[in-house]
């Protein structure tokens, strides 16, 4: 969906992007990742020509972005950043309306998508009639979403979506965003310097220092095989096994029988083994919405990691 | 709202009412022969008054938007510290300099006086301009561009709206000063509210520099007034 072939950029001659080369599959979760500086928001910002490189090819969808007219390309992309951007000025309806306003599209589906919308991302209805400065910044960032969303782009792009929430607001948002791309199958690129955050939500994980890209590759394998010291430090020493558990959904460890006290079947294995901790017990119960016995987890099946 | 009732029923009742006033005023001042203005009515001069006013205020307005439109784009952003310069040049130029030079280049009437007007009056404008567009936070103009706004609707329905409160605050310090200003016009002998003013002080009437000082006054609190329930929609 977006390929990036040996693209540069430099600001004032200070090289910021070197030599980068990406490719976003159809339907991937793209988590860009580095520490502050290393380029990833300009990465970001060259997807849809808010900036552009001075080397190289950026194609989407097979097209070099360089032909596009930009407003139109960006009209096929949505775009989230860290401080939502809503527009203070129009109701919150209406900020979740702009593209397909841009788009010409008539009021009555203008509506219901502005509807659609806010039911996907849990927003009361009543807020539609709200201005931005009456949300929290957890519903400034849903409306941020929704917006991007509206005129349902082909990928989406968000940067640091939610790095200005605390962190309760943000794990219920990121569960939302995960969903969103189960049900949507969007090609999402979304930048962090969260590297929990993108194990948690990501396909491809790409760590990036200094414009170039120290490892692309899945969460898994990132954690497994750290391509070398710098990335190893990004994904942490002492909780790397943690981190593995926490990929690994529960019903992947799922043993005949009921044994132990019973927790929900849509959690990973790191929150069993806390679980198990937290009851000093090393058998699990794993039961479905209904209440129905799935099976059991124990301590050693965790183990075999 | 009610401030702006009252002070126009205040001036018409004066624009309509001053010429009536005759014992009131040869009662304050008993040496004067002539103690109401009577050379022209005063609705008169309040007409030539505002149709100078209006028209400079006007220009001073789309100069003072335009160029601060201009100079906040991209291409423009290198002009930007002249055009404030010169503004305030402008400003701190008096306007009766200005009339004393453009008279004898282009003589007597309307023309100098709503050029010194002008001058007069852009920075103001221009300076809220320039300030309530870049005052747009950087966050909501992304936003917009991301989003895939062009250049003119990211101007036409993002900045210029939240620019508007401070534009609006610049054109009414633009305007009241302007109404003020105005009356100087009559030494370049254009006919304005300050016509009574300076015939009073040359020929030591103080009545007539009262009469047009009145409806001076009230006419900048009445527009003031009108700016103030427009901020407020
Ligand atoms: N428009 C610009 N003009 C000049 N320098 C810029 C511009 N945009 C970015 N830079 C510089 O390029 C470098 C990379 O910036 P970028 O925003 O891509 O980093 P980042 O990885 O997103 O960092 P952060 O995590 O802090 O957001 C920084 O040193 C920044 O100062
Ligand atoms: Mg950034």
């Amino acid at each position: 969906m977006i390929d990036f072939d040996g693209v540069a950029k430099a600001f004032d001659g200070r090289a910021v992007v070197q030599d980068f080369n990406l490719h976003v599959a159809d339907g991937a979760f793209c988590a860009l990742i580095g520490a502050s500086g290393s380029g990833k928001s300009t990465i970001l910002r060259m997807m849809n020509r808010l900036i552009e490189p001075d080397a190289g090819r950026i194609r989407f969808a097979g097209q070099d972005v360089a032909d596009l007219d930009p407003t139109l390309l960006r009209r096929r992309m949505g775009y989230v950043i860290q401080s939502a951007g809503l527009f203070p000025h129009w109701s919150v309806a209406r900020n979740i309306a702009a593209v397909p306003a841009l788009l010409g599209w008539d009021r009555a589906r203008t509506q219901a998508r502005v509807a659609e919308l806010m039911t996907l991302l849990r927003l009361d209805p009543a807020l539609g009639r709200a201005r931005p400065h009456e949300l929290s910044g957890g519903q400034a960032q849903r409306v941020g979403v929704a917006r991007a969303l509206a005129a349902d782009p082909d990928v989406l792009l968000m940067d640091e979506p939610f790095g200005a929430l605390d962190p309760i607001t943000r794990a219920a948002l990121q569960a939302e965003l995960a969903r969103i791309h189960r049900e949507t199958r969007k090609t999402i690129v979304f930048v962090t310097h969260d590297m929990d955050e993108a194990l948690q939500l990501a396909t491809q994980v790409v760590v990036l220092e200094d414009g170039r890209v120290l490892q692309d590759t899945s969460p898994a394998d990132l954690l497994a095989h750290p391509a070398n010291a710098g990335v190893g430090a990004f994904v942490g020493r002492l909780d790397r096994g943690l981190k593995l558990l926490s990929l690994l959904a529960i019903t992947e460890r799922l043993e005949p029988g009921a044994d132990g006290p019973e927790v929900p079947d849509d959690i990973d294995c790191r929150s069993a083994l806390s679980r198990m901790i937290e009851l000093s017990v090393d058998r699990l119960t794993v039961v479905d919405v209904t209440g129905q016995v799935r099976g059991h987890v124990a301590l050693a099946g965790l183990m075999r990691s | 709202m009610k401030r702006l009732v009252v002070f126009m029923v205040l001036l018409v009742a004066a624009t309509f009412g001053l010429a009536q006033t005759r014992p009131l005023f040869a009662a304050m001042f008993p040496a004067l022969d002539r103690p109401v203005y009577v050379q022209d009515s005063f609705a008169a001069l309040m007409l030539a008054h505002l149709a100078l006013v209006g028209v400079s205020s006007l220009i001073a307005i789309v100069v003072g938007i335009g160029i601060g439109i201009l100079v906040t784009r991209r291409a423009g952003l290198a002009f930007r510290g002249i055009a404030e310069t010169l503004a305030a040049m402008g400003q701190t130029f008096p306007p009766v300099a200005v009339l004393a030079i453009a008279v004898p280049v282009m003589g007597f009437g309307t023309m100098p006086a709503v050029i010194a007007l002008v001058i007069y009056g852009v920075l103001p404008v221009l300076q809220n301009t320039i300030a309530g567009l870049s005052g747009v936070s950087a966050p909501v103009r992304e936003a917009a561009r991301g989003m895939g706004f062009g250049p003119l609707r990211v101007l036409a329905l993002v900045e210029l709206p939240l620019a508007t409160p401070v534009i609006l605050a610049g054109v009414r310090v633009s305007v009241i000063i302007n109404i003020g200003t105005a009356a100087i016009a009559s030494t370049v002998g254009v006919k304005t509210l300050g016509l009574p003013i300076l015939l009073g002080l040359s020929a030591a009437n103080t009545a007539y520099v009262l009469q047009g000082a009145l409806l001076v006054g009230l006419l900048a609190l009445t527009v003031d007034a009108a700016f103030d329930v427009a901020a407020r929609a």
